[in-house]
């Protein structure tokens, strides 16, 4: 079956930008967060949830490293099939299909820690 | 009657004899006198008989100023005696001579000026007399002719030297201006290879600048922003009791820098630097200092009474990517921890072959349904009994990521309420 690779080159490179965007997102939420433990009252319970948001957005990096390790790789793929005619179209569709579930997945996740991180700081300031 | 017509005949023939004879001696006189050839008789012994007008004109002599006189008069001295030998050698041997045969030949006018000539020679006796006969050419003409030509050939042939000398220096002087104008060339072949090799040296540099001012602005934001918010952190944990906290965040400060550190040497080893691209860092390592290093960042993490216990067998050293084996390890050791009660041991095996390095890190702790277990390692993913303790849902997944980078492998028994064992094994990379 002989796939148009267009249409993978132009949501890899809407995934990278996508990642690109939350890793500075990140960046951000990491430097508010220190702002507010800078003027917080440091109590055990606020020290506690800070701790956890640091974690989860170091975990994230990481998280996000990976993936776009694998956008990167993605990429190279599609650039194979280009000439490859056809011949890693099922390693690509497979590929494709995991990381647009891994993607949606970060999004949704993504969007829930905002909204719970935006909570957090608001309640603390 | 006969007889007076043969007789008749024979008079009209002896008419027609002394006629015919008559007239052939009138074409012959006017052959002589008309020729345009000096024609001039002379007795066997030298003295000219006969000399024809032509003659006349070319050497300036009336015929009786010459008529009488030796043959030799006609000649240039020089030649005189010379020829007198000659003369009686043809008087003894008498041979017809063509023109144009052998030597050259000069006259002397009256007035003393020498032409050149050409003579033939025939002879004739009558009465025991040898008479010779010479017809002369005045070849003044044609000598100046062929002086001409003579010169004009040697002037050419002297062209031609001149322009074989010229040609001859014209080739060298092609030959040294081709070695000038090749070695020019290499020079700007060269000149221009560097101005290629800087031009695209600046091409480089400026890729660089671009690249460090995207990563300057992307990737130094992630670990600056993790150093500035574990210093903020670090600043609240002020009690003894905090020791352990603040050592933790001053190795996340530190491990931020190490990354910082990383992203420089990557973006100043030229092309190393891909965006996006994880690199694995292959070193041969310890085993027990990189485990001790290890307990010492976890032991802050533990429970009140919780204990960490490492056992390691088989060799000292281990050749891999030791910040993937250790974010790996940390990963599981910090959720067997988390996911364990105080007093409970997290036990870590360690067993180092010649070909896979061997991980167990077991705990006591809640379990895994074993339903969930294809989902353990997704992004995210959180189990059942696991959603009232706070947690990302990331670890297992980097877990598992990485250890796909050093193409390790990961393998779960667990039973809930019992404890989970997480087994790795890592083959050691030779790069």
């Amino acid at each position: 079956m002989k796939v148009s690779t267009q249409q993978f080159e132009f949501e890899n490179d809407r995934w990278k930008r996508l990642i690109q965007f939350i890793q500075l997102e990140n960046s951000y939420y990491k430097n508010r967060l220190a702002e507010v433990i800078r003027n917080s009252d440091a109590t055990p319970e606020f020290l506690e949830e800070a701790e956890f948001y640091q974690n989860y957005y170091i975990l994230q990096d990481t998280h996000l490293s990976l993936l776009k390790h694998d956008l990167n790789n993605f990429g190279k793929l599609v650039e194979e099939e280009k000439f490859l005619d056809g011949t890693v179209v099922k390693e690509v569709l497979n590929k494709h299909n995991r990381l647009k579930r891994e993607i949606e997945k970060l999004e949704t996740d993504f969007h829930d820690m905002q909204r719970k991180f935006s909570n957090f700081v608001e309640a603390n300031t | 009657m006969i007889c007076s017509e043969s007789l008749a005949i024979s008079l009209r023939l002896i008419r027609r004899f002394e006629k015919k004879d008559l007239l052939h001696t009138a074409h012959l006189s006017s052959l002589f006198e008309h020729s345009t050839e000096g024609i001039i008789l002379t007795q066997g012994k030298g003295p000219v008989v006969l000399v024809n007008p032509a003659a006349e004109r070319m050497f300036g002599y009336a015929a009786d100023e010459i008529i009488g006189q030796p043959i030799e008069r006609l000649i240039p001295q020089r030649y005189q005696m010379k020829h007198i030998k000659l003369r009686e050698g043809f008087y003894n041997n008498p041979q017809n001579r063509v023109m144009g045969h052998g030597r050259e030949l000069y006259g002397q006018k009256k007035n003393g000026v020498e032409f050149p000539v050409e003579v033939s020679l025939s002879f004739y006796r009558k009465n025991d007399e040898l008479f010779v006969i010479a017809f002369i050419v005045d070849i003044t003409q044609r000598k100046k002719t062929e002086q001409e030509i003579l010169q004009q050939q040697q002037e050419l042939k002297r062209m031609a030297n001149s322009l074989k000398e010229l040609n001859r220096d014209l080739e060298q002087k092609v030959e040294e201006r081709t070695t000038i104008l090749k070695e020019a060339l290499q020079k700007l072949e060269k000149s221009q290879i560097e101005i290629q090799e800087a031009l695209e040296k600046e091409k480089q540099l400026n890729e660089i600048k671009s690249r460090f001012m995207s990563i300057a602005s992307h990737e130094f934001r992630t670990p600056l922003s993790t150093v500035l918010s574990s210093a903020s952190l670090l600043s609240k944990y002020s009690t003894a009791e905090d020791h352990a906290k603040r050592e933790r965040h001053i190795e996340k400060i530190k491990n931020s820098v190490r990354s910082l550190n990383g992203i420089l040497e990557d973006f100043l080893s030229l092309g190393k630097l891909e965006e996006g691209k994880i690199s694995i860092h292959v070193d041969e390592f310890e085993v027990e200092d990189f485990m001790f290093s290890i307990v010492e960042e976890m032991t802050p993490l533990l429970k009140p009474n919780q204990h960490l216990s490492v056992h390691q067998q088989g060799l000292s050293k281990a050749t891999s990517d030791k910040r993937l084996i250790k974010n790996i390890l940390i990963n599981l050791i910090t959720n067997a921890i988390k996911f364990s009660d105080e007093g409970t041991t997290v036990q870590i095996n360690v067993t180092v072959g010649k070909d896979v390095i061997s991980f167990e890190v077991i705990d006591q702790g809640i379990g895994i349904p074993k339903d969930e277990f294809e989902h353990l390692f997704t992004s995210f993913y959180r189990a059942r009994n696991a959603v009232n303790i706070q947690g990302t849902g990331l670890g297992l997944h980097i877990v598992k990521r990485y250890l796909e980078l050093l193409q390790g492998d990961i393998q779960v028994e667990t039973e809930v309420g019992k404890g989970s064992k997480f087994s790795i094994q890592i083959p050691h990379v030779t790069d």
